[in-house]
């Protein structure tokens, strides 16, 4: 490549507390237009803020997630500009004392040095109504507590940024601090990338590109800016400073406003907040907190219950997947097979459906149990299949569903003894062939025995049964 | 965090205040303050000495930076504070202008005072990049000093006693073209603000025309009971006067 990308990338998440960072106001997402507001939230006069304790502590465990030190002692800031999304006209944010700094994430073999992570609220939305020529505000958002993720610039292409923001929504899932939910905009990136000749030692001018909100769009905007950059360089020009925003439909970035435009934000200690101060016993009782991090329970799945490593994976890139399996394994202890019941047959319907498994209508019990009824003889393997699917369409309980549609296995020899003497009778030829030498008829009169017990056959009997007929 | 240990506020009233050590700054009885002003609140602190208070002389040596730090930093702060009224959500909004921009700014030219303005403007201005250090900062530094100096009287006192005003009260309108010397009459009450103390203002005489005199009793940070029993001491013995205008 003639030009090396430079890449450093700004994650805002949403802290998906019960309640917003600076009043009692509810933090979840949606809502009738400006219900979900309150005196404080919208920037009356005389109102204070209060900060959100378990914001704090969120920040706290997200930056235990991606390996960063936490500063001891904290302050807030005010942000000042003017914008109707945005009531009190300056956002509460940390400036220079960020609530986590210095932390890190490998992806594929790469460190990706964290610079810092802050606490800051969110804005309200503005819609733009061009048919009526008004815009309206909806302050349902604003006051939601966001962490801002800055890293340094250690990205070198669209392809490790995507994986860079894929792994830190994995961590920030597992702490349980964001739902990273991109198309509801609880997870948006901007992007600041230049490039420079190969070989060169000085950096580019970079550009920062604003609100990139899937990780389709973080990928086509860098390729298409690394490309913008390589022409302008190429044609002897020069890449100006300047913000600019993506076009998803064109896949094309478009100049906000140059450097010279740049907002003068006016930063200063926030006076109605005092400062935070933790000792490192809070740290550490925050910390007791934090749930089982990817690579933990990828330790665990392997060596402790000796999954194989793709199947580990794949159970862990779904956090609601591998609390699911989690809880199943507390019950029966059958690691690996409930491990491939989830994989083969739960995750296909999944993907099917478009589901997470936390919307299914069964408990990650009754998955054991129907695992273990297989283990147990008392429905054969593909009955089990079929029992898992009357759950996931259904619901039930796994005993009662094989009852009620015959799943159970009929263990009695007497069924089987006499299904094998009729299909004996009916199929004189085939065991003809197989007492004068030919096994391979032998599947075939296994399952002609089968179809005549039922959904109930128990395999290992009707084998053991039928050979002892055969031979007898 | 410091915690608040009670909010008793009238638990005071009526005790005596014999042992009591009440602190003296000398700057706030220099050069600036009014004659008859010294005078009176003199003579109420002899008051306090002869009921068993205990007069201890004190220094507060950043008073004399403390008009332009409060100026600085109560100016940026209300800088901040206004900018919420930018006619979008409540209050007046201009009838002028097509963007929300226009709107904003003609809003808050059309609905300002002189007053508020020049505060905006100066508060804006220490604030921003290339100034910050100069003005903001500095401001600031001087807060922690004065604090800092605050911490070492109360080592030496329960309360102090300053003038509330270097001298009675102006004619409404009087110093509106003298902003500066408007900002000056403050002198004696920024410091409690700046330093974040409790302060209570009670009157302890009169000048020539009859004009309340103040005097102010600061105390220890959360220390409201005391400030409100000294200051209740002394008005049981002082005979008020209504005050005609």
């Amino acid at each position: 490549m003639r030009y090396i990308p430079v890449i450093g990338l700004e994650i805002h998440a949403e802290l998906s507390t019960k309640s917003k960072v600076f009043c009692t106001c509810t933090a979840e997402f949606g809502g009738e237009q400006n219900t979900r507001c309150c005196p404080r939230c919208s920037g009356m006069p005389g109102t204070l803020p209060v900060l959100n304790k378990g914001a704090v502590e969120y920040a706290v465990l997200a930056g235990t997630a991606l390996n960063c030190s936490i500063n001891l002692r904290n302050c807030f800031d005010r942000k000042n500009y003017f914008y109707p999304d945005l009531p009190k006209a300056y956002q509460i944010s940390q400036f220079d004392r960020p609530i986590c700094i210095n932390g890190h994430v490998d992806v594929e073999g790469k460190t990706i040095r964290i610079n810092r992570i802050h606490i800051e609220e969110d804005a309200g939305k503005l819609m733009h109504d061009d048919f009526e020529g008004v815009s309206l505000a909806d302050y349902n958002r604003c006051g939601v507590p966001l962490i801002e993720i800055v890293t340094e610039p250690d990205i070198g292409s669209a392809e490790e940024a995507k994986a860079f923001v894929e792994e830190v929504i994995l961590r920030l899932k597992y702490a349980g601090v964001c739902d990273c939910k991109m198309e509801q905009g609880s997870l948006r990136v901007d992007v600041n990338i230049s490039i420079m000749p190969a070989g060169a030692t000085e950096l580019g001018t970079r550009a920062e590109i604003k609100n990139l909100n899937s990780l389709k769009s973080i990928v086509k905007a860098i390729e298409y800016e690394i490309t913008r950059q390589a022409e302008l360089l190429d044609n002897g020009k020069r890449v100006i400073q300047e913000t600019r925003r993506f076009n998803d439909n064109h896949g094309t970035t478009k100049s906000l406003r140059s450097k010279e435009e740049a907002h003068d934000y006016r930063y200063f200690p926030e006076p109605d907040i005092p400062a935070v101060i933790f000792s490192q016993e809070d740290i550490d009782e925050i910390r007791k907190k934090m749930p089982k991090m990817p690579a933990e329970r990828f330790t665990e799945y392997t060596g402790v219950y000796g999954l194989p490593a793709e199947h580990a994976k794949l159970i862990i890139n779904d956090k609601d997947l591998s609390d699911f399996y989690d809880s199943a394994v507390g019950v029966y202890n059958n690691y690996k097979g409930i491990a491939s019941f989830i994989i083969v047959e739960l995750l296909r319907r999944l993907n099917d459906s478009e589901q997470s498994v936390t919307e299914v209508s069964f408990s990650p019990e009754d998955l054991a149990t129907l695992v273990k009824m297989s283990d147990d003889g008392i429905v054969s393997k593909n009955a089990a299949k079929d029992v898992l699917r009357f759950m996931y369409e259904k619901g039930g309980k796994p005993l009662e569903i094989a009852k009620e549609n015959g799943f159970l296995m009929d263990n009695s020899s007497d069924a089987v003894a006499a299904a094998i003497a009729e299909v004996l009778t009916e199929n004189e030829k085939a065991v003809g062939e197989y007492r004068s030498g030919s096994e391979k008829v032998f599947g075939f009169l296994m399952g002609q025995v089968s179809r005549k017990i039922g959904k109930g056959s128990n395999p290992q009997i009707i084998k053991d049964e039928l050979i002892k007929a055969l031979k007898g | 965090m410091q915690q608040p240990n009670c909010f008793n506020y009238c638990a005071k009233i009526g005790a005596s205040v014999k042992g009591l050590k009440i602190g003296v700054p000398a700057e706030f009885f220099g050069d600036g303050i009014d004659v008859e002003v010294k005078a009176s609140v003199m003579a109420a602190i002899k008051e306090y000495e002869s009921m068993g208070c205990e007069i201890v002389s004190v220094s507060l040596p950043s008073l004399k930076y403390a008009v332009a730090a409060y100026y600085l930093i109560s100016s940026a702060e209300a800088s901040s504070n206004l900018s919420r009224y930018d006619g979008i959500k409540y209050g007046f909004r201009s009838e002028n202008g097509e963007t929300y921009n226009e709107i904003i700014k003609n809003t808050r030219d059309e609905g300002f005072g002189a007053e508020v303005k020049r505060r905006i403007l100066l508060g804006t201005y220490a604030l921003s990049s290339g100034y910050y250090d100069a003005y903001y900062k500095k401001a600031v530094l001087i807060r922690q000093k004065i604090k800092e100096e605050y911490k070492e009287i109360f080592s030496k006192c329960d309360v102090i006693i300053t003038p509330t005003a270097p001298f009675t009260a102006f004619q409404i309108g009087e110093l509106e073209n003298d902003p500066v010397k408007m900002y000056l009459a403050d002198i004696c009450t920024i410091t409690v603000n700046i330093a974040g103390l409790p302060a209570i203002s009670t009157t302890c005489g009169y000048d020539k025309n009859n004009l309340p005199i103040g005097m102010s009793i600061v105390g220890k940070p959360f220390d409201e009971e005391t400030i409100i029993g000294v200051a209740d001491a002394f008005e049981k013995g002082f005979a008020r006067k209504e005050v005609t205008l």
